[in-house]
């Protein structure tokens, strides 16, 4: 009772403010009397009930064509300078110091900065999206099938700043006042992609697709999953965790414009940013590990070449078990393990124990046919839904305040992921998928 | 009615013909394409090209009466059209420098003359249209 009042509330205060706006400029201003101005031209279409979902996903598909497809000739130079910095340490005359430099910084950091260039252009992309006016609108488009779902429509804000970052995403929950509305945002916001995720979905799907459009496709896929498990869950979370309707939701939509330059440059700068700052520290520093559990025994591993010698193998194929159904053999294991502490390792796992020298990542996990296009996939959607990174974790626990809601947000998505990876492999093996 | 019928009815037609050509390339792609005519297979391009031609031929009702009800889904259109066009006129410059680097065997640019790129020049005259009906937008 007390809720509704409020929500009533909040309907008559902006209905005041825009009525004294109206009173004060038709005091103060006269201009031309205006039928319809080209916001209302554009508003008439993308807010169109049988119109605006689908052009919100065919403008969400153009941003991924071009995200990952305009990307390509700028990752292959990025590749071919690791690979030249790369070449040149296998020269130096200490062992340890140039399997270090080879393998540990140009295979494993070098294959998570290789993907510096579509994560900027997914970030370009939706800056224009933003700075246009546009974000607005998709979220109130998506309102009315969040809303049957049991979202609230607020609710779509930090879903999409989930795919920059899961992090932001979980504390843009804060504008929700319904504590309800806010725990399911919070809980079902791990299932967006965060651009951390993205290297992983390039890798893979350019080792069972072979890159081009069926590759930009299948990752286009992987977002399209995770915005349908966001719902399923939440509405799962509705009916039965927190049952009732979710609350009404009021929303101001800004004018359209032409983005600005400036703005949208500043807008990614500060989001890119954030990318390169992760794999100076985190992901190098986890990278550091993987290298020396990869090298090390460094006389048994014979500086790293006999890999099933070191220590890594040893914990890899003691958790190998947990994937093996799926069809993933132990280093996919452990490059999931340490994917725990920031997705991109997932990628620079790999890079560090298949792609030493100057043998990149994605050819060594063609020619180590680790993956087909159904356990490759299947690995593709795991990586979308197993827990969050350990960043997003902290953040999960400082917002909803409580243990039990963080290690249940962690244990259903483990559960989720097993269940959802192995109905992939099930249905797709019964539909003959190699 | 909004601005003049003539101007609409003209539109209208346009509209008319834009939608039936993303009509007919947009299916052809969800199918796999033909390789001989250029279209390629392309699924989900292929499906937003059917919301390219729900637009248009969603405009051509009300472009017919005047309004601007239908001037707004022929906007829509077009703004779609242009991105899907001017998108693939990158990739084409994409895949001109994978040539370059070393890593495309062949860059053929007619093969990379996408259906989007060519709907997309053909859609340009609705920017003549929406530049003459602004002046209607206004009550002088």
């Amino acid at each position: 009772m007390g809720e509704e009042f409020l929500e009533d509330l909040d309907v008559v205060f902006a209905e005041k403010r825009y009525e004294t706006i109206k009173s004060i400029l038709s005091q103060v201003w006269r201009r031309k009397e205006v039928k319809w101005t080209f916001t209302d031209l554009l508003d008439h279409a993308f807010l169109h009930r049988g119109l605006g979902i689908p052009i919100f996903l065919s403008l969400l598909w153009a941003v991924f064509l071009f995200t990952f497809n305009f990307s390509e000739p700028f990752m292959v130079m990025i590749e071919m300078f690791f690979s030249w910095v790369g070449g040149f340490a296998s020269g130096l005359e200490n062992e340890v110091l140039a399997s270090f430099i080879a393998d540990g910084i140009c295979g494993g950091l070098g294959s998570v900065f290789v993907f510096v260039p579509p994560i900027f252009f997914l970030f370009l992309a939706l800056a224009v999206l933003e700075d246009s006016g546009y974000l607005a609108r998709a979220a109130f488009v998506m309102d009315r099938v969040m809303y049957r779902l049991g979202l609230h429509g607020r609710s779509f804000v930090p879903m999409i700043m989930g795919f920059g970052c899961n992090i932001p995403g979980i504390m843009a929950t804060r504008t929700i006042e319904n504590e309800n509305d806010r725990l399911i945002t919070i809980l079902v916001n791990p299932l967006m992609s965060c651009s951390a995720r993205l290297p992983v979905y390039v890798l893979i799907s350019s080792v069972i697709f072979g890159g081009g459009y069926l590759a930009a496709a299948s990752i286009y896929v992987m977002y399209i999953l995770g915005i349908a498990l966001a719902i399923v869950m939440a509405l799962t979370f509705r009916k039965t965790l927190f049952k009732g309707k979710p609350s009404h939701f009021l929303l101001e939509f800004p004018p359209y414009r032409i983005p600005t330059k400036r703005n949208v440059l500043t807008l990614t700068w500060e989001r890119a940013k954030w990318f390169l700052i992760r794999a100076g520290t985190i992901i190098f520093s986890v990278m550091i590990i993987v290298w020396f559990l990869s090298s090390f025994p460094w006389e048994a591993t014979g500086g790293g070449v006999n890999i099933e010698a070191s220590y890594i193998a040893a914990f890899g194929h003691l958790i190998e078990p947990l994937v093996k159904p799926f069809g993933w053999n132990w280093m996919a294991a452990v490059a999931l393990f340490f994917g725990f502490l920031a997705k991109e390792v997932v990628v620079g796992t790999f890079g560090a124990l298949l792609g030493g020298g100057e043998e990149m990542v994605r050819d060594s996990l063609i020619e180590a046919g680790m993956f087909t296009q159904l356990t490759g996939f299947a690995f593709m959607v795991f990586t979308l839904i197993y827990v969050p990174c350990v960043a997003t974790v902290g953040v999960i626990a400082r917002e909803t305040n409580s243990a039990k809601w963080t290690i249940f947000s962690i244990v259903y998505l483990i559960v989720l992921a097993f269940i959802v990876a192995g109905a992939t492999i099930g249905i797709g093996r019964l539909l003959g998928i190699p | 009615m909004d601005f003049p019928r003539k101007l609409g009815k003209t539109a209208a037609v346009y509209a008319f013909i834009l939608g039936f050509l993303y009509l007919t390339i947009g299916p052809l792609e969800v199918a796999g394409g033909i390789e001989k005519y250029n279209i390629p297979g392309d699924f989900w391009t292929g499906l937003t090209l059917l919301v390219v031609a729900a637009n248009y031929l969603y405009a051509v009702r009300g472009l017919w009466r005047g309004e601007f009800k239908g001037a707004s889904f022929l906007l829509t259109g077009f703004i779609l059209s242009t991105v899907f066009g001017l998108i693939f006129i990158l990739l084409m410059g994409a895949d001109g420098l994978l040539y370059l680097l070393g890593e495309a065997e062949e860059f053929s640019p007619i093969t990379n003359f996408r259906p989007e790129i060519w709907l997309f020049i053909a859609s340009t005259p609705v920017t003549a249209f929406i530049l003459k009906i602004k002046r209607y937008m206004y009550r002088v």
